[in-house]
């Protein structure tokens, strides 16, 4: 069930939220051992939350479409007197004494908060593999990674226990696991939802937003999140738009740019069919194929690779004197990132810029770029090694070269899933747009869904 | 990256655990050396408290 049919339901009184919620507690309490989706399970908090919101409904006043919908958040979002883990233990004591913004526009919409969900340690890494609550699993073969960092948002979503989740994502982080779990996942353009209360990890690449079942629930999430926070000071002032795509939208005329070079090198030959099918869909739909060129991606990636080595460590310099308190795999890249010289920061903030500039040409010829989120499906849990096009890869920089560079540039990006590997696992399409037009990759993403460009439920969700 | 730095990176794991520096500094020092002088850096300061 979608965000769109269950608040149908509690609108017909054919449901309750505390029904919605106690099921979602029941499903927690069957999955998670096995998952590893949540690291702090509220179910108290969620059912008074869900009588609240039982008791507003039948008083007349709804809070739109996500009033008692059940959700979760990654755990790096700070939550009044939940403990925030950030997936770590130099945070398992942590005690927010108030709710970052989010967070706090997420309950002021009657939102149902189910837990929090685990993650890639501190949200440096893909796998989700976390050292100190366990390896989160993918729903769909639970041998194989969720991805990450939101791991415990994506496997959460597809399991059908909540009906979105929140991630972030600083290279990939909400897009990987959307993908890797054949869920819908959206990274909104770099100050169009507030990051404060989440703790960061990348301060100028960090980026907030939904995985959800459906695009249209992407959408209503993204209505109650958008919009500016004084407290955050790279907020947009632009203003927000009705997000929601309208039924049978159309994408007639829409130039969707066909970028042939590096996104479309290396990849498993079933995800380039998937992609490049759902690029036939949005052509038979009126959409104009066209093929464009793009600045240097290789720099863009190297530059973002800079940017974060540099901000991860900064942040977390007064913690590395602990050493034996962090994953092996963040450690060594917190070590690495000591080594950037200022010079090299600099520099990577000068190639910002310019780079940023070049791409912003690419959107005077089309409207958006479709390409692979990530070029292979899940790997299995351990393998840090994946075999595409001949080339072994290391599976982390394999999942994060076709994202990670949207992050330096700051534009919105949507993965929906359009099809699966012959080994029954999601691929993902990331549909790439102009800064803070999320309503046109919205509304392509829509109308390829509503033109069957969708997979089959998860059929753990069935379970 | 790392002959700047006086950080002991040599521990056995390393090469399992991250991808090396060395291919990441060779094309970022190359999109750098291609930087115009003139190229401001991407900073979010402002004099103004509410910069966009």
């Amino acid at each position: 069930m979608t965000i769109r049919e269950a608040i149908e339901a509690l609108r017909s009184r054919r449901l309750s939220s505390a029904e919605l919620t106690t099921a979602a507690i029941k499903r927690i309490d069957r999955l998670n051992g096995t998952l590893k989706a949540f690291i702090t399970v509220t179910a108290d908090l969620a059912r008074d939350q869900a009588r609240r919101a039982d008791s507003e409904m039948a008083a007349g006043r709804d809070r739109g479409p996500l009033h008692g919908i059940p959700i979760a958040l990654k755990d790096l979002f700070l939550t009044r007197g939940v403990v925030t883990t950030c997936g770590s233990v130099i945070h398992r004591d942590l005690m927010p004494d108030q709710d970052g913004t989010v967070v706090k526009r997420l309950h002021d919409a009657g939102a149902v908060m189910l837990g929090k969900l685990n993650m890639h340690e501190l949200a440096y890494g893909i796998t989700s593999n976390n050292p100190h609550f366990g390896a989160v699993r993918n729903p769909w073969d639970t041998e194989r990674i969720p991805g990450g960092s939101s791991g415990g948002s994506g496997a959460a979503v597809a399991a059908g226990i909540v009906y979105a989740a929140m991630g972030s994502d600083t290279g990939g982080s909400i897009r990987i696991p959307a993908a890797y779990c054949g869920t819908v996942g959206l990274k909104p353009t770099y100050g169009r939802v507030s990051r404060h209360g989440v703790m960061p990890l990348g301060y100028t690449l960090d980026h907030m937003g939904p995985l959800t079942r459906s695009v249209r629930d992407v959408a209503y999430v993204l209505n109650v999140i958008a919009g500016h926070d004084p407290a955050d000071p790279s907020s947009s002032h632009r203003p927000v738009v009705d997000y929601v795509p309208e039924e049978g939208c159309s994408i007639r005329g829409l130039r969707v740019g066909f970028p042939e070079k590096y996104f479309y090198e290396y990849l498993d030959p079933d995800v380039e069919s998937a992609v490049r099918g759902a690029a036939a869909r949005a052509k038979a739909l009126g959409a104009e194929l066209k093929p464009v060129r793009l600045p240097d991606m290789e720099a863009i990636n190297a530059t973002a690779r800079v940017v974060l080595l540099a901000e991860a460590s900064a942040h977390l310099e007064p913690h590395l004197q602990h050493r034996g308190r962090f994953g092996a795999d963040v450690l060594a890249l917190l070590d690495q990132g000591r080594l950037v010289p200022a010079v090299d920061y600099v520099n990577a903030q000068r190639l910002r810029r310019k780079l940023r500039s070049e791409f912003d040409r690419v959107w005077q010829e089309v409207d958006c770029l479709f390409v692979p989120t990530v070029p292979n499906t899940a790997p299995k849990i351990g393998d840090t090694k994946v075999r595409l096009a001949g080339r072994d890869e290391d599976v982390r920089l394999a999942a994060t070269r076709l994202v990670r560079g949207i992050n330096l540039l700051g534009y919105p990006a949507l993965s929906i899933p359009c099809g699966l590997g012959p080994n029954g696992m999601p691929i993902g399409l990331q549909i790439i747009g102009t800064p803070f037009d999320e309503a046109t990759i919205l509304r392509i993403g829509a109308a390829l869904e509503d033109n069957g460009v969708a997979i089959p439920p998860c059929p753990m969700e069935a379970d | 990256m790392a002959k700047a730095s006086g950080l002991d990176l040599s521990y056995p794991e390393i090469e399992r655990l991250v991808a090396p520096l060395e291919k990441l500094d060779e094309t970022f020092q190359a999109a750098v050396r291609g930087l115009p002088s003139t190229q401001e850096p991407d900073f979010t300061f402002s004099p103004e408290d509410d910069a966009e």
